[in-house]
């Protein structure tokens, strides 16, 4: 199926710090990019967005077991989060019609009283999640409309989902 | 007939376990006379052994191809992780590759296991023909999340697979040969049990692709068979082991209510019906107004029917007092039959912690006592603090007493302790010869078969004599038995005897099966 026109916009990131979006699609999203034999890069691509994306796991938590998946890491300005947000949910949504829901979590050290990061036994840093909701209905959504408050210094995870139920 | 395994196992984007995975394959494996290949984690190194792995296989062999780590479908196309460069082609291998070299290898079993994420994206690009015997395990549905799991020290579907293979003999006790549907269905059961018990953590249940009924063994259970063909040339491992399962099964719930009921129920788990009997029990059920009386009754009808599942979801209903321990027991007993062991004893320590009947503290007992022998943790296991219960009965005309003598008969078998009870045996087999002629056949049979010393001539000819009130049937049945225990040579003249008595009894009856019996009896000597 071709992308859409969509709304085109070249961001230029000069002087920006950098950050990694973590992007997690729930089952339905994921099979969507599958079938129409889509990645991440070619949606930011197709969206104007100039932003690398490598491969990589979730930061984790302090937990018993890990799971096996990968997921897409975009490399990009701190500032772009909301027009990559916006890219990825205007492109599904005009594949497949249905609202989105894009929930952040941002990922915080977790430290001790004299403020040094905590470390698990095996020396990774452990992160707190907090997590903010923005549903995200279709084209007629402006991005203007479409904003996140956060504070992305530690990375941040987008997951992606039509199961709006859970807001 | 050569069983080849290539095992993979990458420690990538913060695994820790997948190495562990490889090693515990390979303990299992190696135990069932695997040959393996281990490469190292380069891509060259990896394609180059594979490609000789499958080149080198002859017809009739059986081979695995097998990968512990991430898995990722970039564009759908599932790619094993090897490296953390997901951006390179070296750090990632197609399973597009490995499916079509092992298609078209000449090996006659082939199975590829991925313990990986997304791991049924396989399927995009696997077609093979209905015929082919190839299959393929995974540990999650297309799209779900295959775990490792700290506790295990290893990946959940790898940590099974070795445990299935490596303990084959008591986990598969019944079953000569290992089939790659046996541990599916068992690693199935597993997860199940691992997901009822643990809230924080959930995994996915396996998959297994490709024509169900391509069934090839995966492992044979040889060495439980060689032990017993070497500790008593004349037994039957098979029966030996029907015979056992077979006990355990039988009548050890306490199930009580009206006498329209209790008559249904015992009918029901005593297997006195016929096939036209058991349908009219139907009709009998749906007038059973209670909760508990129609939910036991309904769940035995369809354990009867076989429709176990169905059962057990009958069973999930919310009792109270007795009739809730009830419920706790059946279920236990019937989730024990299916393996699922842990479950079982949770039930029966539900019941050990609300109940005060005696009779269902008893039976709960007892039931944890056959759950632990199944498990072969025989240090909790003593049936011999049952034997005083002569006057507790459970369904049918099972005395607890007797059943628990039995068990601890086969006890001793299994932990090679002297079995020092033959008084309390003779009286069981006295009881039962007058009360419960089918449990004397068993209790007999299990004799028979599980004490390897010599029986006399006398207690033979005294064990017969206790045949004196049976029923033709049983007679027989436990004569076919009792016949081959005496001496062809010494012993011809009692053998003689008792052809004679029952040649008397012939003359009265005029059964058929009794005169088959008596020829073929005959014809056996003159041979």
């Amino acid at each position: 199926m071709p992308i859409p026109e969509i709304r085109r916009q070249i961001l230029i990131f000069y002087n920006m710090d950098t950050t990694k979006i973590y992007l997690e699609f729930s089952k339905e999203e994921e099979e969507l990019l599958n079938s129409n034999n889509l990645t991440v890069s070619d949606i930011l691509k197709e969206a104007g967005i100039e932003a690398d994306v490598e491969y990589g796991v979730i930061p984790s938590n302090h937990e018993t077991a890990r799971t096996k998946d990968i997921v897409p890491i975009i490399i990009a300005a701190s500032t772009s989060i909301v027009s990559i947000s916006y890219a990825i949910t205007m492109i599904l949504s005009v594949i497949y019609k249905r609202p989105r829901l894009v929930k952040i979590y941002e990922n915080e050290l977790i430290r001790d009283e004299n403020q040094a990061p905590i470390l698990d036994k095996e020396g990774n840093l452990q992160y707190r999640k907090i997590e903010k909701y923005q549903l995200f209905e279709g084209q007629d959504d402006k991005m203007e409309n479409f904003e996140f408050k956060t504070n992305l210094k530690d990375g941040v995870v987008l997951k992606i989902t039509s199961d709006t139920n859970k807001k | 007939m050569a069983k080849k395994a290539f095992l993979i196992g990458a420690n990538t984007f913060g695994l820790s376990f997948a190495n562990n995975d490889v090693m515990l394959l390979n303990e299992a494996l190696q135990k069932h006379d695997y040959e393996i290949i281990i490469p190292s984690l380069s891509k060259s190194d990896i394609l180059t052994k594979f490609d000789s792995f499958v080149d080198d296989c002859k017809k009739n062999d059986t081979i695995i191809f097998y990968f512990s780590g991430h898995g990722f479908t970039p564009k759908g196309s599932l790619q094993l992780v090897i490296g953390e460069e997901l951006t390179k082609n070296k750090d990632q291998i197609s399973i597009d590759y490995i499916t079509g070299l092992i298609e078209e290898c000449k090996a006659e079993n082939k199975l590829i296991i991925l313990d990986c994420c997304q791991a049924n994206a396989i399927t995009n690009n696997w077609n093979p023909s209905q015929s082919e015997r190839y299959r393929i395990l995974t540990a999650s549905e297309k799209l779900e999340k295959g775990k490792e799991i700290d506790a295990f020290k290893a990946s959940f579907l790898t940590f099974y697979i070795h445990k299935a293979l490596y303990n084959s003999e008591t986990i598969f006790n019944h079953k000569e040969t290992i089939s790659i549907n046996d541990i599916y269905i068992w690693l199935s059961e597993q997860t199940e049990i691992f997901n009822s018990q643990n809230n924080s953590i959930k995994v996915p249940f396996p998959n297994l692709l490709g024509n169900q009924k391509i069934n090839f063994p995966l492992a044979l259970n040889k060495y439980t068979i060689i032990n017993n063909s070497q500790s008593d040339s004349n037994s039957q491992p098979l029966t030996q082991i029907k015979t056992m399962r077979y006990i355990r099964e039988r009548c050890r719930i306490y199930i009580k209510g009206s006498d329209k009921f209790n008559e249904v129920m015992e009918s029901l788990i005593s297997n006195k019906y016929t096939k036209k009997e058991l349908d009219n029990y139907k009709r009998e059920i749906i007038s059973f107004t209670t909760k508990y009386e129609s939910h036991m009754a309904l769940a035995a009808y369809h354990e009867k029917k076989g429709k176990i599942e169905m059962m057990l979801d009958i069973l999930n209903v919310n009792l109270r007092g007795q009739e809730e321990s009830s419920r706790l027991l059946y279920r236990a007993l019937v989730l024990e039959k299916l393996d699922r062991i842990p479950e079982a004893i949770n039930d029966l320590y539900s019941i050990l912690l609300n109940e005060h009947n005696i009779e269902l503290v008893k039976a709960a007992q007892f039931n944890l006592n056959v759950c632990y022998e199944k498990k072969n943790d025989y240090a909790k296991v003593d049936f011999t603090k049952f034997f005083i219960y002569k006057d507790m009965f459970f369904a049918g005309n099972e005395r607890l007493s007797d059943k628990a003598i039995t068990m601890h008969l086969i006890v001793c078998h299994k932990t090679n302790q002297e079995f020092l009870y033959d008084l309390e045996l003779m009286d069981v087999f006295q009881f039962q010869a007058k009360n419960n002629p089918i449990g004397y056949t068993k209790t007999l049979l299990i004799y028979f078969l599980l004490q390897r010393k010599k029986i006399s001539r006398d207690e033979i000819y005294n064990i017969y004599k206790l045949t004196d009130n049976m029923s033709i049937n049983n007679k027989v049945a436990v004569l076919s038995k009792l016949l081959p225990q005496f001496d062809k040579e010494t012993d011809v003249d009692v053998i003689m005897k008792i052809i004679h008595d029952l040649k008397d009894e012939y003359e009265v009856s005029k059964s058929y099966t009794l005169s088959k019996f008596i020829d073929e009896t005959l014809l056996n000597l003159k041979q």
